[in-house]
């Protein structure tokens, strides 16, 4: 729960990285690069605040993408009429954009996401299409005859979970996720405090997870914390705990949990107290999407952000119940919360002022297969991700939106796409915009060198505006 | 091979050691005074009261031959020869002499040594089957440290024969004539065992263990009548609605007498994951949520091919992960079979991502990268065998007479049938190449699939390391999951043997006195039935319900309530900090948010203070110990954490006993203390 370590556990783990690094002078460099990072960014902003937040999305299931971002006329929407078939939507369930992509095609958006369509339009959203997990680029005929070398466990939902929140696809067991790896990087720029700079909304989670940082969680609409802690009636219970929780315990398991526990008291006091400060988040939220009354915490933890001493923030947002394998039946008002709760999310932004200064993003564990196995979809690959905020260079597609005939050039077989764009270069272009420097890219994500030439002038998207 | 020794008491000793020479203290001390401490004999199998007893030599001679050493070698030892070296300054082995299996004399020549060389004998012990038994205790028992069943047994291991061996109440007769006192656990030892084989301890089970032994005990527990929980709807004394079964399940899990059943029955539900929330057609109907999870009540201890037969055709399971009315493929509509089944059936329920050693370790390419148990084809393969599955009745329980025949909520308590006019025709070829021959039934298809999963190599290892890990041990050591391997392969995936290695394995018997790495974080819903089974009062209205929401949120967790298929947390997960930089996993931590540890924090402290929803909670028993805080604090030390509590805990107990001034309340609070603490909430 702290991320803000004291100055010797500090050190300690800064020792960790270089010895677990030995014998790399990129690397001992790179860990001072790290600690130059703070005094750097805070130096380079002479007015204003210095803040920034990404507020992660989570579409757990496997989104079918095709049906939200789809061909919306022409050619290109009769090819994925004819692939889809009777999961195809409907000219009449399609709102097209008003421009057309640079090639002439026309794309949609699916006619029950009114509030993200309009965000779109007026430059405060993109999109990235088929982007995926990538060890490496490759292509059908490599994933054919087995010469690609592929994200571990692909299609499966627990190890592309893994790898979307790590962007580390060619690893088992990832131990940390790329939003662990931002927050040590960024953890001198923030002030001290008990409260991770990652806050999360749906659990523990590995996007905001690593060695050195841990992730604030609370439930949704709840205040987390031990009832009546502070009341002075009850203080022996309270110091019966301390000391039972303070007490030196052999068992790295007793230990874990007393040191856990400990911190989450401390961290939900210092979050209450810093709430309290910040007063309500007055922007209307609809608080039966589900989806909306996470994005209100967030909202709230964003405002908080001064008792916090955060310059930096991430939150961790997850709605459930993507996995369309038997009807794609909700899949359109499910379409319609997300949209509905990001706009909502969007206004308060925009009304506490840091509509710049946020930017939401999403994430799914895959695509879904083109061709139906009747009413739903299977897993696939490559889909459609969008991002949402002031700095977001909006009104664009990003990534190249493929071809959705049966049989072209990137089915992998049932319509399952090779992604063309990596999250590498996805997050990439996030990481960068929260202030992470080119040559500090590969401390967030490892394999970016293999997708993005960390020494050339152009971003690896052009998706966010860097300033 | 580790030396592994019968010790159920976590001192280090053999207990059939300990038994030979009752009274013989191993904590350092040297009875007989012959300069080896009791412990040192028992590690050379000397008499420790016997001071002419011990390793020595006799009789070293030196002649043109060389060196012969002599001394009275005890059977099942292994003797290492060892040279001083004032190269390395250290002793070097120079001869190792694998046991014996009589006590004889043992002698070793050394040719061409220097007089002046200094040599030594060492002692030990040596476990060369890995059953955790070592070879000493085997010979005196007169079976082989050469085969883990060798007791004459071929599906029970040595290690949980020879408990039961020293349980028997005509004790335990020796090769030697001798025959040994009968041993049963004390209230610690069997409080712990109640912990990793039910859903708590009471008062009245550990007296039951402590006079039935832990294996008596288990006997008995499994050959309980089963209490389905489909028996239980009927006795929750409340209206029949969409939470009627979380009610007969909470029912069963506090007061059913099969408890072993039930708590395998929880670990299997956390395999074959279903969410059976109210609001879908599985979760809104009470009989139809019990016919499921009774699958696993009632196969607890039958065979896991059987209960993944029924997990397969149960429209359940059909509904959840969608091979319920999967049809076969049409190419002209574009329309492929479901594979949302057809992968968990692999990745989740049997074989997993990975070909497995039967230690759990990957098996490796001639390149060192793990092999993968299946690609996409087999997926697409497989979702072209459980093609054809649909209701077998429709209208509340008339036999349906197609595919594509109506149900209703009630049909859904019926297996499915596999359907030849909805199954896809050709032959199939699975993972490793097995082939599905053209030609069969979709019946004879399914039958021949699910054979082939239970065929692979992988099954055992994979099933047997989630079972573990609910059980006993998030980390079970690459030697635990091998003999729990080896029991699944000798019992044919019978899972009451299965259960019985895991729960009779040396690796689960003693407590972690080492490095600490041992255990696992208990369930929050364990903890809180736990103390509810230990204190709370009956019903006299038989509602043992729950307030399902509001415990699933203070906890993380709620019986057949996970998000997803994957469980409330995953096998691998590894909280960042120091368990992962040990390399260690912790799944229970996935659920252990800031918020959920506060709120189950909260939860405890409430239900021992007052108990859950409309049942009390009943100190009287422990209000009337009062007078003697030691006497109270050492029963509840007992009943909550097996004698664990440390003393800095205790120390606490007894400040909040002292500083309530109700007497009412003193009690509680020190339930309280203890069941907020980690040693309450860490099995170890």
């Amino acid at each position: 729960m702290r991320e803000q370590m004291n100055p010797i556990k500090r050190r300690r783990f800064l020792g960790e990285v270089s010895c677990a690094s030995v014998g790399s002078i990129a690397a001992l460099s790179s860990i001072f690069n790290l600690r130059l990072t703070g005094s750097l960014a805070a130096a380079g902003e002479p007015a204003g605040e210095d803040y920034k937040a990404l507020v992660c999305i989570f579409l757990a299931g496997g989104n079918d993408s095709f049906n939200m971002l789809t061909p919306g006329a022409g050619e290109a929407y009769a090819e994925y009429a004819a692939s889809r078939r009777s999961l195809a939507l409907l000219p009449g369930q399609l709102s097209n954009f008003s421009e057309t992509l640079p090639d002439g095609r026309q794309l949609a958006l699916n006619s029950n996401m009114g509030e993200l369509s309009a965000l779109y339009e007026g430059g405060k959203a993109a999109f990235v299409a088929n982007v995926g997990t990538l060890v490496e680029r490759t292509t059908v005929a490599a994933v054919q005859d087995g010469s690609a070398s592929l994200p571990l466990g692909l299609f499966s939902h627990s190890d592309q979970q893994l790898h979307w929140q790590s962007s580390l696809p060619d690893t088992r067991s990832p131990a940390s996720g790329w939003g662990g790896r931002l927050a040590d990087l960024f953890s001198d720029l923030n002030g001290v405090s008990g409260v991770s700079m990652n806050i999360s909304l749906a659990g523990i989670n590995l996007f905001q997870s690593s060695a050195g940082t841990s992730v604030f969680s609370k439930n949704p609409g709840t205040i987390p914390g031990i009832a009546n802690w502070e009341n002075p009636a009850l203080l022996a219970r309270r110091r019966a705990i301390e000391s039972v929780l303070d007490a030196e315990y052999q068992n790295v398991f007793e230990k874990t949990f007393a040191m856990r526990t400990k911190e989450a008291i401390a961290a939900s006091q210092e979050y209450r107290d810093a709430i309290a400060l910040a007063g309500p988040v007055e922007s209307p939220f609809t608080l039966t999407n589900p989806i909306s009354l996470q994005l209100k915490d967030v909202a709230e933890g964003i405002s908080a952000r001064g008792g916090l001493s955060k310059k930096r923030q991430t939150f961790f947002v997850m709605a459930g119940g993507w996995d369309h394998h038997g009807s794609l039946d909700s899949h359109p008002a499910m379409l319609q919360q997300l949209s509905q709760a990001i706009n909502e999310f969007q206004n308060a932004m925009v009304s506490m002022g840091v509509e710049d200064q946020v930017t939401l993003f999403t994430s799914s564990d895959f695509g879904r297969t083109l061709s139906p196995n009747g009413g739903g979809s299977d897993h696939a690959w490559g889909g459609n991700q969008f991002v949402v905020g002031g700095a977001v260079n909006g009104k664009k597609v990003y990534g190249d939106y493929p071809e959705l005939a049966l049989g072209s050039i990137l089915d992998s077989g049932r319509g399952r796409l090779v992604p063309t764009t990596s999250v590498d270069e996805y997050f990439a272009e996030l990481a960068l915009w929260m202030g992470v420097s080119k040559s500090n890219l590969p401390l967030v994500l490892p394999n970016i060198g293999r997708f993005y030439d960390v020494e050339g002038v152009d971003p690896p998207l052009g998706l966010m505006n860097l300033g | 091979m580790a030396s592994g020794v019968l010790d159920l008491d976590g001192n280090g000793g053999s207990e059939i050691w300990e038994l030979h020479y009752p009274g013989v203290s191993l904590d350092g001390s040297d009875s007989d005074g012959d300069g080896s401490s009791n412990f040192d004999e028992m590690i050379a199998g000397t008499n420790p009261l016997d001071s002419q007893s011990g390793l020595r030599l006799v009789s070293p001679v030196l002649d043109d031959d060389g060196l012969e050493l002599r001394w009275d070698g005890v059977a099942g030892k292994v003797y290492t020869v060892q040279v001083w070296d004032e190269g390395t300054l250290s002793w070097m082995p120079i001869l190792v002499l694998n046991p014996s299996t009589l006590d004889e004399v043992r002698s070793v020549e050394l040719s061409g040594v220097e007089a002046s060389g200094l040599y030594r004998l060492t002692v030990r012990d040596i476990d060369g089957d890995g059953d955790g038994l070592s070879a000493w205790e085997e010979c005196l028992l007169g079976w082989s440290d050469e085969d883990a069943y060798s007791s004459g047994s071929l599906v029970t291991a040595d290690f949980e024969a020879a408990i039961a061996l020293l349980e028997q109440a005509a004790g335990t007769p020796l090769t030697s004539g001798e025959v040994l006192p009968q041993r049963l656990p004390d209230a610690d030892e069997a409080a712990r065992f109640l912990v990793q084989t039910t859903f708590g301890p009471t008062p009245e089970s550990i007296q039951e263990v402590m006079q039935l032994g832990l294996t008596g005990w288990l006997d008995q527990q499994v050959g309980l009548t089963t209490t389905t929980t489909r028996s239980q709807l009927g006795q929750t004394g409340i209206e029949a609605s969409a939470l009627w079964w979380r009610h007969a399940w909470w029912r069963a899990a506090l007061v059913a007498p099969d408890q072993f059943r039930h708590r395998a029955a929880y670990a299997l539900s956390q395999i074959f994951v279903v969410n059976n929330e109210p609001g879908s057609v599985i979760g809104d109907n009470a009989i139809t949520q019990a016919s499921y999870y009774d699958i696993f009540v009632n196969g607890a201890f039958g065979t896991y091919r059987e209960v993944l037969e029924d997990v397969a055709y149960s429209p359940t399971m059909g509904f959840y992960l969608s091979h319920l009315n999967n049809r076969k493929s049409d190419l002209s509509m574009n329309r492929f079979p479901d594979e949302n089944f057809a992968r968990e059936v692999m990745q989740l329920f049997t074989i997993g991502l990975w070909k497995l050693n039967p230690d759990g370790s990957h098996q490796l390419d001639g390149e060192g990268r793990s092999i993968p148990t299946y690609d996409n084809s087999v997926i697409t393969e497989m979702a072209k065998v459980c093609t054809g599955m649909s209701h077998s009745t429709t209208n509340r329980g008339q036999p349906a007479v197609s595919f594509y025949d109506s149900a209703t909520g009630d049909d859904y308590r019926y297996p499915m049938k596999v359907w030849d006019e909805e199954h896809e025709p050709g032959a199939k070829v699975l993972f490793d190449g097995v082939e599905i021959p053209d030609g069969q039934t979709g019946e004879a298809d399914v039958q021949q699939t699910l054979d082939a999963l239970m065929a692979h190599e992988s099954v055992a290892p994979f099933v047997s390391r989630l079972l573990i890990q609910r059980f006993t041990s998030s980390n079970p050591s690459p030697a635990y999951l091998r003999r729990v391997s080896q029991a699944w392969q000798a019992g044919n995936g019978n899972l009451n043997r299965v259960l019985r290695s895991i729960v009779f394995d040396p690796e689960a018997r003693a407590v972690d006195t080492g490095e600490g790495r041992r255990g696992k974080v208990r369930e929050p819903l364990l903890r809180m039935i736990h103390i509810m089974r230990a204190f709370e009062l009956p019903d006299e209205t038989g509602k043992y319900g729950v307030l399902a929401e509001s415990v699933k949120r203070d906890l993380g967790e709620f019986v057949m309530s996970s998000p997803s298929v994957f469980n409330f947390y995953l096998p691998d997960h590894s909280p960042s900090g120091l368990l992962n930089e040990l390399g260690l996993v912790a799944p229970e931590l996935q659920i252990a948010t800031s918020s959920t540890l506060l709120s189950t924090h909260d939860l405890l402290k409430t239900t021992a203070m007052s108990g859950h929803w409309v049942r009390g909670i009943d100190y009287s028993d422990e209000l009337a110990m009062l007078g003697d805080t030691e006497a109270l604090v050492g029963h509840l030390d007992t009943l909550l954490t097996y004698g664990t509590l440390s003393e800095s805990t205790k120390a606490a107990v007894i400040d909040r006993i002292n500083g309530e001034s109700a007497n009412s309340n003193k009690v509680a609070v020190a339930v309280q203390t203890i069941v907020t603490s980690p040693e309450f909430s860490i099995l170890k």
